[in-house]
């Protein structure tokens, strides 16, 4: 008599008797595919019509010269070929990477020295961190409007009167060029701190309090904490700031337009100002785009340097 | 999702394609080559219109309303809706209603503005036996023009001369006011001390740098472009008399650069921190509600800008200009309309409800008009209001970037030699992309 054995079961045979028990692996990524796509697409398609779109045709009306009356027509590389021997448009660039370069450094640290100082439970707190954020949330023009007293040229203006006090001026803010620049990379540091105080505020409450207390026991002061623990731990933060503070540097704009519409003898022209001049009052739309694509660039290096330097959210 | 560079071209191509269409087809069913017929009956008027106007502003807009608008509609049927919008920013309100196709059907610009927008077709010929019947003064027409037609009408003008404290004069026995360049320069100084400056040329009435700089370049006897607006003329020794002046004056300290008062506070003038000072006709209203003093008859003094090269003396000429759209769909109702607003009963009415000088003495008497001493003085001296900005279809490319140029010079960023090169390389570089 011979007896039998069932053959051992096959690898092909688990998969079958698997996919009788439980949906296929691939079947679930292809549901969640769909899914994915399906909420990803209306911001997709609103970032296409929105973004996307008027980037590919701000690019192709680079190369036009288009006055807005009359249709656009190719110009190949002329409006590059004007930015790069436009003295005015640099020199807007140049008042930009200055009023950034001085203005975003000082309104990070002032505003990281409130985050620090207003972290901690001090009686009033909350009402100074909404005095140290209100400039953030207050009309650019409400906000020009009030500096425009402030740095009235007669002894009128508020700041005149303070320097008065102290024998010095009345000083012609505005309308001196060696002045109303730097009158202007004071209202950006005023306007900017206040965000920028809430981000660093935010990141400090996620800082592990275990470090400061195992720091405190190696004996570390609040120096050596801040620069050893707050600081680093702070970096992503510090990205964030950076480059949203780039960003929003290279786009100002209603403060320049009210404050001194880029003068006196375009000692304030920024890029978005040069670039409504060339689109709306001289009609060269053309310009105005290659302008913007320039700008487009500028900002993407700036990005990429930044995150170079301060080394991105990385491990955060 | 891969994308192709075939993709790319193709829907920067359609994006680009309707972009272009849509500034292209701004005229719609419309007809930018129909004539403008003046003729048209009222009966025959129908449907609506549209006014952009920078005017009428404030309390001056019921009057537009109620006692110029009302009528026409009520005469002719057809309903007149305004789109108001700041002088700042007229232009780009003009060029973008273009390129949305939804440009007024009578659009109201300044001096200067005629000829850049008839050169790009935007405004639409007015017919010269309509005008000349009008008997305007020569000096009011020479901005309407282009390549000989007019395409504008002046609707309200504000002129600027010289104006100052009579008690000042006095107190240094200054007995008559200056009559040459020379003479102003002298006085300037000789008032300037004791807190009080001796000319405020650059703040508030001189509505620029640019304009400042335009008023002295006629004094001297210049203008800013040939007769057909295709050579600057501002850069040649007109202009440069023009800057020296001031410059010189700054640095004697009759005129000072930086005196400038707060946004809604009175200007130095008014506030006698200046003997003499560049008045507007606009500043009436001003003055009426923050100085009635100087309303009062004979508190202040006027006299036109002395001649700085012989001949007559200069007045500024800026004002609200009247145009039809090339573009309009009811062409016949938007003349109708603008005939309507020069008639001289409505002139009377929007002008002194703005506070602005009509173009013509021949208004029906009208207190406001008749007691305002500043616009008495334009209206007298109308025909030497021959300082004007723009004649040359560049203009309007030239006028954004004039301001910064006179300002480095005035600011000691630039000299004069250079300044006059900016000049005169901005004009030509706008002139070769006419």
């Amino acid at each position: 008599m011979s007896t039998s054995t069932p053959p051992a079961p096959t690898a092909a045979d688990a998969r079958a008797a698997r996919h009788d028990l439980v949906p296929r692996r691939s079947t679930v990524r292809a549901a969640e595919k769909r899914w994915g796509l399906l909420l990803a697409a209306p911001a997709t398609l609103h970032t296409l019509l929105w973004i996307g779109v008027p980037i590919v045709v701000a690019m192709v009306l680079s190369f036009t010269a288009y006055d807005i009356i009359h249709p656009p027509e190719f110009a190949g590389l002329e409006n590059y070929a004007t930015i790069f021997t436009d003295g005015l448009f640099w020199r807007s660039v140049w008042h930009n990477v200055l009023i950034a370069g001085i203005g975003i450094p000082i309104s990070m640290l002032l505003a990281l020295v409130f985050a620090t100082l207003l972290n901690r439970a001090i009686p009033g707190r909350g009402v100074f961190r909404v005095m140290v954020f209100l400039p953030h949330i207050t009309a650019t023009v409400a906000v020009a409007m009030i500096w425009l007293w402030i740095y009235n040229p007669s002894e009128n203006g508020l700041m005149n009167i303070v320097l008065g006090v102290i024998g010095i001026g009345p000083l012609p803010f505005l309308t001196d060029p060696d002045l109303a620049l730097g009158a202007v990379i004071l209202v950006t540091i005023w306007q900017g701190i206040g965000l920028k105080m809430l981000i660093y505020l935010a990141a400090l409450q996620g800082v592990d309090g275990q470090l400061y207390e195992a720091a405190d026991i190696d004996g570390a002061n609040f120096v050596q904490k801040f620069r050893r623990i707050t600081v680093p731990m702070l970096r992503p933060a510090t990205f964030f700031i950076l480059i949203t503070s780039l960003i929003a540097n290279f786009q100002t704009f209603d403060l320049i337009y009210i404050l001194t519409e880029g003068g006196p003898a375009n000692s304030t022209s920024v890029v978005t100002y040069r670039i409504y001049q060339t689109a709306f009052q001289e009609f060269r739309v053309g310009l105005a785009n290659a302008q913007s694509v320039i700008l487009l660039l500028i900002l993407i290096v700036l990005a990429f340097l930044s995150r170079r330097i301060v080394g991105g959210t990385d491990g955060d | 999702m891969q994308i192709s560079r075939r993709s790319v071209l193709a829907a920067s191509a359609a994006a680009a394609t309707g972009l272009g269409a849509a500034a292209c087809g701004a005229g719609g069913a419309m007809d930018p080559e129909e004539p403008v017929d003046l003729e048209v009956d009222d009966a025959s008027l129908s449907g609506a219109i549209s006014l952009l106007t920078p005017d009428f502003v404030g309390d001056a807009r019921a009057p537009l309303d109620e006692e110029i608008i009302a009528p026409f509609t009520e005469r002719t049927g057809v309903s007149v809706s305004v789109d108001q919008v700041d002088w700042n920013k007229l232009n780009e309100k003009i060029s973008t209603g273009i390129a949305g196709g939804i440009i007024a059907d009578l659009i109201m610009t300044g001096v200067g503005w005629t000829q850049p927008f008839a050169e790009k077709g935007i405004f639409a010929e007015i017919p010269a036996d309509f005008i000349e019947s009008l008997g305007f003064d020569e000096s009011v027409l020479v901005s309407t023009r282009f390549e000989g037609k007019y395409y504008s009408l002046p609707q309200a003008l504000d002129l600027r001369f010289l104006g100052y404290h009579p008690e000042a004069f006095d107190a240094k026995g200054i007995e008559e006011p200056p009559a040459t360049m020379d003479e102003l320069a002298e006085l300037a100084l000789e008032l300037t001390g004791d807190g009080m400056v001796g000319l405020d040329y650059l703040s508030g009435s001189a509505g620029s740098a640019r304009q400042a700089f335009v008023f002295l370049l006629y004094a001297f006897g210049g203008r800013m472009f040939s007769e057909d607006g295709m050579a600057p003329m501002l850069h040649e020794e007109p202009g440069r008399l023009a800057l020296q002046w001031m410059l010189d004056r700054m640095a004697e300290g009759s005129i000072n650069y930086d005196l400038r008062a707060a946004e809604g506070q009175p200007s130095p003038f008014q506030q006698k921190k200046a003997a003499m000072s560049l008045v507007a006709t606009g500043n009436w209203v001003t003055w009426s509600q923050m100085s009635p003093e100087l309303c009062e008859k004979e508190a202040v003094g006027l006299f036109l800008m002395p001649p700085g090269a012989g001949g007559d003396p200069v007045m500024f000429q800026g004002g609200t200009f009247i145009s039809i759209s090339s573009l309009s769909k009811n062409k016949d109702a938007a003349g109708a309309f603008m005939e309507h607003m020069l008639d001289p009963e409505y002139l009377g009415i929007g002008n002194s409800a703005m506070g602005k000088v009509p173009p013509t003495p021949d208004i029906p008497p009208d207190e406001a008009i008749e007691s305002n001493s500043l616009t008495q003085f334009g209206l007298e001296n109308l025909p030497y209001a021959g300082a004007t900005e723009g004649g040359s279809a560049a203009y309007m490319e030239v006028r954004t970037n004039l301001d910064g140029i006179v300002e480095s010079c005035l600011t000691g960023k630039s000299s004069v030699p250079e300044t006059l090169e900016d000049m005169k390389a901005l004009c030509d570089g706008a002139i070769s992309r006419i």
